[in-house]
């Protein structure tokens, strides 16, 4: 793609607006890990400011926190790097409330930022795991609504998932 | 893309496709089915074929977990319930065991304490109890569910041989066709066809002495026994479990005097079912093994599965204090060559895969015991009648994973008594039919 003149690659610089007004200044490597970014940035070429009403200032600099990272981690690309960034997603994932999580795996899903995506649902995946019925539901605020004896026959049918 | 995403209503996570993400990674089905009695919405997520083929999708080429369950074929007590449970790391996540220690039994669910085992099949075992007469049962041990089949007629002054288990999904002939390409259907749902064999057999000694074998076959989708006999010559189907691969059963045939084998039976369970008089076939050894009496004693000589496909092994301790082991693969695919008459296909049917010669680990007692039915280069060995040991041939290590307990049995037992028996989990656990699974709850 054809990009302007007057900028070098390593260098160029992103404006990013989120839906509270908040702007961020991101290095085009950076913001570009996320799918819908890059995507953008193809299409339009030399736009420099680009506007993202659907994720909040909160959450946008939380992933370009993430992509900051792993894209500098990434230049120098060797092993060692691949513990860095493990260790490091950890550390990101293991304090989230349940708000922010989902919030940043909603910002993370729209910016089409695969990764961290797969980080994220794998973190919400191990606060499922090993939890019963009711647990569950109460860890995500979910309601039942089956009809009366419908929970019964879906326990009664699997009685070996449920010991 | 154009999706509502802040609909408080729908709960935690309101986007259909994050929460399919979410839920193809819980890593067992446990987890799953839970997660399916949360509310509707996860409920119908959980069982859409969708769902099933992005978990299908997602694991690709991740090896199933595996439980190897081991039992004494001798006398006393030690023929019933296995005495020694051996679970990868895959299947020790799936069953949730931590430590070493393993549970008393796998299968102490069961409201019987004398059950036999004869044979797995994916997920399932054959298991036999008796009560004068023989009842058989089919059991998912991981779900504990269960089915007793109808009694079949005993042929009198017989002896049971053995039996085995084909177990497939009911499709139709399109998915057939499929089949044939993929060994596992990529959705198996939920209506399955079990098949089962068991073998009697009779010594007679009019001139000379004469086998007379009695073959029962149980097709669940007649809910009926048939049956038919035949006679072999001073040659016996072997006591070894008999190998389920292909919708065929392979059972190794051998001299009835000394514990040797010759060569394998195959048996086509649904050209049985169907009165085919071509139902059974002998295959010859791959012209490598060596057949020498002392070679192809049946402790020399294992069949397994590998997967899917069906393995056999030859183990021969050298003068120089080390081992040879072969492994031969059955070529089963190319069906023409199969049903051609074979004068000697032996070498065209079988593919040597293994071919070691050992000089490090010295101990004149090692014998083949399992093959790993996941990974094709992974063999379960026993040393000195106790320890077994995982040697993984193309790494060309031999590491100690297990120690079968010393006091197994009231006599004690020896390597030719034990029987191993392999359980892949799937990731679906293969259904019981749900009349029968009430029984299971009941006790």
């Amino acid at each position: 793609m054809s990009s302007s003149s007057t900028t070098t690659t390593t260098t160029r610089l992103l404006m990013l607006k989120a839906s509270d007004g908040v702007t961020f200044e991101v290095e085009e490597a950076v913001a570009t890990k996320l799918g819908a970014i890059n995507n953008m940035v193809e299409e339009e070429g030399s736009e420099d400011l680009i506007c993202l009403p659907n994720v909040n200032g909160k959450f946008l600099g939380m992933v370009l926190e993430w992509c900051k990272k792993h894209a500098n981690n990434n230049t120098n690309s060797d092993k060692g790097n691949d513990e860095v960034n493990k260790w490091w997603d950890k550390e990101f994932v293991m304090d989230l409330d349940q708000n922010t999580l989902y919030h940043l795996l909603m910002a993370a899903d729209y910016l089409s930022g695969t990764e961290l995506v797969d980080l994220l649902t794998e973190k919400v995946a191990s606060m499922i795991r090993g939890k019963k019925v009711e647990e569950i539901r109460e860890t995500f605020k979910i309601k039942s609504d089956f009809l009366p004896g419908q929970e019964e026959e879906i326990r009664k049918k699997n009685s070996w998932a449920f010991e | 893309m154009a999706k509502r995403r802040r609909n408080n209503k729908r709960g935690f996570i309101s986007d259909d496709d994050l929460l399919v993400e979410i839920l193809i990674r819980l890593p067992d089905c446990k987890s799953e089915v839970k997660c399916s009695a949360v509310c509707k919405r996860w409920f119908s997520i959980i069982n859409s074929v969708h769902f099933r083929s992005k978990k299908l999708q997602r694991h690709h080429g991740a090896s199933s977990p595996c439980t190897i369950l081991f039992r004494s074929h001798g006398f006393g007590h030690s023929i019933y319930l296995p005495f020694y449970h051996y679970f990868t790391e895959e299947s020790r996540i799936l069953h949730r065991i931590d430590s070493s220690s393993s549970s008393s039994s796998y299968l102490d669910f069961l409201p019987w304490e004398k059950v036999r085992i004869h044979s797995s099949f994916d997920d399932l075992l054959l298991l036999s109890r008796r009560r004068g007469q023989y009842y058989f049962v089919i059991c998912n041990p991981f779900t504990r569910q269960w089915i007793e089949l109808p009694q079949p007629h005993m042929p009198l002054k017989a002896d049971m041989r053995g039996a085995g288990l084909v177990c497939y999904p009911i499709k139709s002939p399109q998915q057939q066709q499929q089949q044939q390409q993929q060994q596992q259907h990529p959705l198996k749902l939920n209506q399955y066809s079990f098949k089962v064999m068991v073998v009697w057999d009779r010594i007679t000694y009019t001139g000379g002495m004469k086998i007379e074998i009695h073959l029962k076959t149980y097709c669940s989708e007649t809910g009926k026994w048939s049956e038919d006999i035949f006679s072999l010559r001073d040659r016996m189907l072997n006591a070894n479990t008999p190998v389920a691969c292909n919708g065929l059963l392979y059972w190794l045939v051998g001299d009835i005097n000394i514990e040797t084998v010759d060569g394998i039976f195959a048996f086509n369970l649904s050209k049985f079912t169907n009165q085919d008089p071509n139902y059974i076939r002998f295959i010859n050894f791959p012209s490598g093994l060596l057949q020498e009496k002392a070679g192809s004693f049946d402790i020399k000589v294992r069949l397994g599965l590998v997967r899917g496909r069906l393995r056999l092994s030859q183990l021969l301790i050298t003068k120089r204090n080390g081992f040879v082991l072969r492994v031969w693969e059955l070529n089963c695919d190319n069906n023409a060559s199969y049903d051609d008459d074979d004068d000697d296909g032996s070498s065209k049917r079988w593919t040597l895969v293994h071919d070691v010669r050992v000089k490090k680990w010295i101990d004149k007692r090692q014998f083949v015991i399992a093959f790993h039915p996941e990974n094709g280069n992974v063999l379960y060995l026993l040393f000195n009648r106790l320890h077994i040991y995982q040697y993984d041939i193309g790494e060309e290590i031999m590491e100690k994973v297990g120690q079968l307990p010393d006091n197994v049995g009231d006599e004690g037992f020896c390597v030719g008594d034990i029987r191993t028996y392999s359980l892949v989990h799937p990731l679906w656990p293969t259904p019981i039919p749900a009349s029968q699974s009430a029984s299971a709850s009941k006790c």
